[in-house]
């Protein structure tokens, strides 16, 4: 850097590859996708290996997109935003075939039914550590009842972080999905000049969860501020209490998940509230894969601050973007990036080291826990689809 | 008598620590503890504490039986209680932080109504803090009213809780590192939203505890 010449061009940073090179990348995680469904492709009904068809064609298609064409940030959100959407498709249309409505009933909630999600963890998993006792009606272990229990939901999710740090929040998260949808559907944001003391919020929803979950001896965020229980189960409103948690989650999911991400064109749950965003973010020091600003070629614009949907990244002082560790490796500032300032980067290779290798590498890997995670998810909720229909 | 409200004290401690951490740690990371002073809003909050205790040291001899005995009386308090707790809150916590770092020196007056509510309320914070926990009915706490009105004298009464005060302050002596804390400015913002929410929780269990009382006659 000392000759001031920019690392790399737009060109190294974005550019695809050969006809042939895409599909040889693509040909790996297409295989890693046929062993993932084998088995239900195999045991399942004409709808399930329908689904599993679709979807293993649906993630051919867009890493392909990606190989070819050196873009992240569209095939993801289209990945992304499938699986948002089609996770409470699954979860719900199974709760209705097994209960009969999305509502717990109390019976399910004291034999410790209830399904453990990953935006519980940090606010369960402190209380846990502090008391001994995990606030969550929940089984430890999975039972046929309730496959969704905290041992594995917490592995799970373990090993997304580890891969992803917070890209987890992009590439692994079933809710995520749903507010970026949202953000998607307006073509310019109506609202600009987000205070940004706000992506702080978060901390405070954290840290205010894990001292009225040890306080309450419930899980407090679950019980009444999570927004997604509006598309996956809750209490029935049929007391006082209840009535006013339903007011609470479902204003909150209107608010978070579709008003203000279609006013702002941000993804403001993930942004402003969400509590596993934090503790993701402090994954993001142990991950190994980054996103850097090339300080040589960037030229101030401001592009990438604009455009990150998330607000990870901050102005400093001397008008450069500073991606900060809220970065959910979405690849939007890369693409919106005109000089290639903003690019992959994998964590103690050289500054200057090829971006498009630690995107490469990126993509392999997060692709790998996608197809494993939000494939199955997808194809669960393709197939409860097909059985509606047909 | 009197050893049996300190140990009483001692022994409540942690459930007072739990109780006032929500409450107190925040603010004194958004206040940073009162840098100059780190002691100062702990004592504060304390005297707040002690009045309450006071007034519960009279109550519990004069209404001894009514006190330990009659719901709807304990629920009045608790409700007005939690709902003013939340009343002071709220507003302190979505309430802009002053930027100390540009001089402002946080006497920037900012027009808006909500922050004129809440710039006139924070006078005294730890003090009104302090008060409307100590009035906050806790289990140990509903143990040592019913001790204390079991004494024969006000005097006894206002000692016994005085020493009951004592004990369960020494648990709460290591809350000026808090302060510390504040010194992070991000850390501020966060302590602010977090007494927000907090403030939320006290406001909805007060509201519905006299909403309870008032549907119920």
């Amino acid at each position: 850097m000392a000759d001031a010449t920019p690392l790399s061009t737009p060109e190294d940073v974005q550019n695809g590859r050969s006809l042939w090179g895409s599909l040889a990348l693509t040909l790996p995680l297409f295989l890693w996708s046929l062993l993932i469904f084998s088995r239900s492709f195999t045991k399942g009904a004409m709808a399930e290996r329908a689904a599993v068809l679709l979807t293993i064609a649906f993630l051919a298609g867009l890493i392909f997109w990606m190989m070819r064409t050196g873009e992240t940030y569209a095939p993801r959100r289209i990945f992304f935003v499938t699986l948002g959407v089609l996770f409470p498709v699954g979860f719900i249309t199974e709760l209705i075939a097994q209960r009969g409505s999305m509502s717990i009933p109390l019976a399910s909630i004291v034999a410790g039914d209830t399904p453990f999600c990953h935006l519980v963890i940090p606010v369960a998993a402190i209380p846990a550590a502090l008391t001994g006792t995990v606030f969550f009606p929940g089984s430890i272990l999975p039972t046929p009842d309730n496959p969704n229990s905290i041992a594995s939901m917490t592995a799970l999710w373990l090993g997304g972080s580890i891969l992803l740090g917070r890209g987890w929040c992009s590439w692994g998260c079933f809710f995520g999905g749903l507010d970026e949808g949202c953000a998607s559907l307006a073509r310019k944001p109506r609202r600009r000049n987000l205070d940004r003391r706000w992506t702080l919020f978060p901390w405070a929803v954290l840290i205010a969860a894990v001292v009225l979950t040890t306080l309450t001896f419930e899980p407090f965020y679950c019980v009444w501020l999570c927004p997604f229980k509006a598309v996956t189960e809750f209490s029935p409103p049929d007391s006082v209490k209840t009535a006013l948690q339903f007011v609470v989650f479902t204003g909150l999911f209107l608010a978070l998940v579709v008003v203000l991400p279609y006013l702002t064109k941000k993804r403001t749950q993930c942004a402003f509230f969400c509590p596993m965003g934090p503790i993701q973010a402090l994954s993001n020091k142990l991950n190994v894969f980054e996103v850097v600003v090339d300080p040589v070629a960037c030229v101030s614009c401001a592009r990438c601050v604009r455009d990150c949907p998330t607000l990870a990244i901050a102005e400093g002082p001397d008008k450069r973007p500073q991606i900060t560790m809220r970065c959910s490796r979405c690849g939007a500032c890369v693409e919106s990036c005109t000089k290639g300032a903003a690019r992959w980067h994998i964590k103690g290779t050289p500054f200057s080291a090829s971006p498009r290798t630690a995107r490469l590498l990126f993509l392999c890997v997060a692709w790998i826990f996608a197809v494993m995670f939000g494939g199955s998810v997808i194809a669960n909720g393709l197939s409860k689809i097909f059985h509606l229909v047909v | 008598m009197v050893l049996e409200g300190f140990a009483l004290g001692l022994a409540s401690g942690p459930a007072c620590v739990v109780t006032c951490t929500p409450v107190l740690g925040p603010w004194l990371v958004a206040e940073r503890g009162g840098a100059a002073a780190p002691w100062r809003p702990l004592a504060e909050f304390l005297i707040g504490r002690l009045i309450a205790y006071g007034l519960f040291a009279v109550a519990a001899w004069w209404l001894a039986r009514a006190l330990s005995e009659e719901t709807i009386f304990r629920a009045w308090i608790f409700g007005l209680a939690n709902t003013a707790l939340g009343v002071v809150l709220i507003p302190y916590g979505l309430r802009r932080t002053p930027d100390r770092a540009a001089g402002h020196c946080g006497h920037h007056r900012d027009g808006r109504l909500g922050a004129r509510l809440a710039q006139t309320i924070p006078i005294r914070m730890p003090l009104l803090l302090g008060f409307f926990l100590g009035l906050n009915l806790c289990p140990p706490f509903l143990l040592a009213t019913t001790a204390a009105a079991q004494t024969e004298s006000l005097g006894g009464s206002l000692l016994f809780f005085f020493l009951f005060f004592l004990g369960t302050s020494l648990w709460l002596l290591p809350f000026p590192l808090f302060g510390a804390l504040g010194r992070v400015p991000s850390l501020a913002v966060i302590a602010r939203f977090s007494a927000a929410i907090v403030g939320l929780y006290y406001a909805y269990l007060g509201i519905l505890t006299l909403g309870g009382i008032l549907s119920h006659g």
